[in-house]
């Protein structure tokens, strides 16, 4: 494994509470990881095991769904 | 969650690389706090090997 | 409604062999509702075959097509025009649609991703229990709505057997006793004395002991061209 190795996470967030976490994450100035790529989803009820493997087939290291 | 970990464990990716959390919309420190925790344990897993085939 | 269960990714794999380009074709009914082999789950079964292929070192193209209803000439003939694009097809419905598949599409031989189980009902969210053994000649008149055929592991019609405890099958701790349904509704119903009269045996000859077996309504027939 090369020390370059930054993970690409992708993360489905639900619109009411991680997504608002997330932005409230921004506006606190925390810092986390910069590989995570967030998508907004209305409820994390939403998200399909399809697209959760979509997201690996093209590449993701990681998938979170935070809701 | 654990069904789509299955498929990953099938495929030969690994279960481990999808994970759910729980937060409420104040729960800032916590995201990070996870966002970290997930992206320690992927680098230690490595990298989708499917990334660049 | 007819229950299935998806093979063993390892199966499939070996089942499409050498194939390369290969169509899911998921079923839009039964299968659906028990999670077996709809939409969601076309979409997932392509989405892994595609992965797992390509870690193997022989990727597969993989598309995949989700249709009402695979047991019907009506529903699968649109798709005639899209077979010739692949070299294997993979069906997601039960052992009917796979047949119908390579009855309506002889020159393309359609495999089964699925294992037909039974005819049941999902007793609670996501566990599915045998209820009808389609024997031909039902019997759920005399025995008060609850099938031995199907749900006692003897199929007894003068039951129960000694292998009933405390309402539990003898064969599994988890089975109940389907005789002991039946005269635990008799009680309920007070008619224990139908439960008395003994049921000379079954007439067998229109389960499938007469072979493959045929309904013909000849006033819904359309009109042969002659």
């Amino acid at each position: 494994m090369t020390e370059a190795f930054e993970p690409r996470i992708l993360a489905f967030c639900c619109h009411y509470c991680a997504y608002a976490a997330a932005d409230l994450a921004g506006v606190m100035r925390l810092n986390y990881p910069t590989g995570i790529r967030i998508v907004e989803v209305p409820c994390s009820g939403r998200v399909e095991v399809s697209e959760i493997l979509h997201a690996f087939e093209h590449g993701a290291d990681g998938v979170m769904v935070a809701g | 969650m654990k069904y789509a970990a299955e498929w990953l464990d099938k495929i030969g990716l690994g279960g481990e690389r999808v994970r759910m959390v729980n937060l409420s919309s104040a729960m800032a420190v916590q995201f990070a706090e996870a966002v970290r925790e997930m992206t320690e344990k992927i680098r230690q897993l490595g990298p989708n090997p499917l990334r660049n085939m | 409604m007819i229950i299935g269960e998806q093979k063993p990714l390892e199966e499939i794999m070996n089942l499409l062999g050498d194939a390369r380009r290969v169509l899911v074709v998921g079923c839009g009914t039964c299968v659906t509702v028990c999670f077996a082999g709809g939409e969601k789950e076309a979409a997932i079964l392509a989405s892994a075959l595609r992965m797992k292929s390509k870690l193997e070192g022989h990727p597969m193209e993989v598309d995949e097509v989700t249709v009402q209803r695979q047991c019907e000439w009506e529903y699968i003939d649109p798709l005639a025009d899209r077979l010739k694009d692949y070299d294997a097809i993979l069906s997601l419905a039960c052992g009917i649609g796979v047949q119908a598949m390579n009855e309506r599409f002889p020159e393309y031989v359609t495999l089964p991703g699925l294992n037909t189980t039974f005819l049941g009902l999902p007793e609670e969210h996501g566990v599915w229990v045998e209820r009808c053994q389609a024997c031909g000649d039902c019997i759920l008149g005399l025995t008060f709505g609850i099938c031995p055929i199907a749900r006692c592991s003897k199929q007894l019609l003068n039951g129960p057997c000694g292998g009933s405890q405390n309402g539990v099958c003898e064969v599994s701790s988890d089975l109940p006793c389907a005789w002991h349904l039946i005269w635990e509704r008799a009680i309920k119903f007070g008619q224990v004395e139908r439960l008395l009269e003994v049921q000379p045996p079954k007439n067998w000859s229109r389960s499938r002991d007469g072979g493959p077996r045929k309904i013909v309504r000849e006033d819904l027939r359309l009109p042969r061209e002659e």
